[in-house]
């Protein structure tokens, strides 16, 4: 079963251990420049807190310009072959969530290689806004919010040829359950 | 030696009248005899202030300002994100240290540095940008009047990245308020002892920084292990006798047992059975000593 590595941004708090763990993962030193994940924070308008993942795409764009071939699919996880890299960084201007960094001090672009299966910043997380889940269930909880809202469905009344008639409606998309 | 790893042992000094930045070398004596952050900044303005024949204006060019983050501000461990702000305060006459948390001082560390100090008064209001190994001095007078958050934003804009970090003052610190703020990362503030006055007696707006640099730990993965130690006494006296299973109201504890930490941490919150003793302080008679 595919499982993609997905982010809660409201449950973000901005700490910042998810880059401090991945640059231990896979440099082994403490350096959150070095890591695979960042944490985008913007103020005060309005205020979000939003880390930065490899989404592992079906057709992945950072493998598509790679003029190598460096960067392949395997077992559902774009990897990077170091042995081919040639470090244009083409792939890093890319990848259309910028999930993908470059550092001065490494060789090549820093890419998630999602720790073999079980990403650190996963297990780390003490707020649980990073979660593994399977693909299959991506959106579920949106989709349960959706069916819920037509439990409190709003009316509008109107006046058509003469007539009052109500209309009911249910918010979709707004999430206030 | 005894400290392994920990500092860069470097420190940057900028003189804002002559818009000169230097780094100098930090002694292994000092580092060892002050630690960082406020020992630092403490020790560097005791020295400023004996150079200065102990009569210093707070607000004038001579006075000091030390910005130190710790030996551990940036690692792996819990609350360890704190930079101080160091100088003689404009409130009090007398020494002041005010500290901010956020990333500011993560970043200021990147830069390899283990503190910053600003000494003079720039000719116009001006920012401090330490990118990595160089420094700035960069002249902004448009910035003139305009509030912390607003200051931050037009930063940002000008340099055209969001990857820097910025401590910078609103009015209250260009008007020289006595007890004006620092504001750093948006929301974070160093606000005791009027730090904000003293960088608007600078003409100093703003300091920007942004590093890369790997932060100097001796054992990365041991440090890790150590940050799950809350519980350490507890569990090593159970385990070498010292506790019996009475004292830990009959719930085993060892290593790694999730459940069983969980459990005490919601007794010490309940303050019930042994979770009265370990909520009290250390100094008080009902506290952990006693155990």
């Amino acid at each position: 079963m595919t499982r993609k590595l997905t982010v809660i941004p409201e449950q973000c708090s901005g700490c910042r251990i998810c880059e401090i763990v991945c640059s231990i993962e896979h440099f082994g030193v403490i350096n959150p420049k070095k890591s695979a994940i960042r944490v985008m924070i913007t103020y005060p308008h309005p205020v979000l807190r939003m880390p930065i993942v490899c989404s592992r795409c079906k057709i992945p764009k950072c493998a598509q310009v790679c003029p190598v071939n460096a960067l392949r699919r395997v077992n559902g996880v774009v990897r990077l072959d170091e042995q081919l890299c040639i470090s244009c960084y083409k792939c890093v201007e890319a990848c259309p969530f910028g999930a993908m960094y470059a550092h001065d001090d490494c060789d090549y672009p820093i890419k998630c290689d999602m720790c073999g299966g079980d990403p650190q910043c996963v297990k780390n997380c003490p707020k649980g806004a990073l979660k593994l889940i399977p693909e299959a269930v991506l959106g579920e909880s949106k989709r349960l919010n959706n069916v819920l809202s037509y439990t409190q469905m709003k009316e509008i009344e109107f006046y058509e040829m003469g007539e009052k008639k109500v209309i009911q409606y249910a918010e979709i998309g707004k999430e206030e359950l | 030696m005894r400290i392994k790893s920990g500092y860069f042992k470097k420190h940057l000094h900028v003189d804002l009248t002559h818009g000169t930045a230097e780094r100098r070398d930090l002694s292994e004596n000092f580092i060892e005899k002050y630690i960082g952050g406020r020992g630092f900044g403490a020790k560097m303005v005791w020295d400023n202030l004996k150079r200065h024949n102990f009569t210093i204006d707070p607000l004038g060019p001579e006075n000091l300002l030390v910005i130190a983050p710790g030996p551990l501000t940036g690692v792996y461990l819990p609350s360890s994100g704190k930079c101080s702000f160091i100088a003689i305060s404009p409130a009090t006459g007398l020494y002041g240290d005010s500290s901010a948390g956020g990333g500011f001082g993560v970043e200021l560390r990147q830069c390899g540095i283990d503190a910053l100090s600003i000494r003079g008064c720039a000719p116009e209001l001006s920012v401090i940008f330490v990118d990595g190994g160089e420094t700035k001095i960069i002249p902004m007078p448009e910035l003139k009047g305009k509030t912390c958050l607003e200051t931050e934003g037009l930063i940002l804009d000008k340099l055209c990245t969001h990857a820097v970090h910025v401590a910078a003052i609103g009015v209250a610190g260009e008007n020289l308020v006595k007890f004006a703020c620092v504001n750093t990362d948006w929301s974070r503030n160093a606000g005791r002892t009027g730090i904000g006055a003293i960088m608007g007696s600078k003409n100093l707006k703003a300091i920007v920084v942004r590093g890369h640099e790997d932060l100097p730990v001796h054992d990365v993965k041991g440090q890790v292990a150590e940050a799950d130690k809350a519980f350490k006494y507890l569990i090593e006296g159970y385990e070498q006798g010292i506790l019996t299973l009475a004292d830990l109201d009959g719930r085993e504890i060892s290593w790694g047992d999730e459940d069983s930490i969980l459990k005490l941490i919601q007794k010490i919150a309940m303050r019930q059975g042994i979770g009265d003793i370990l909520a009290g302080s250390q100094r008080d008679g009902r506290g952990p000593r006693m155990v």
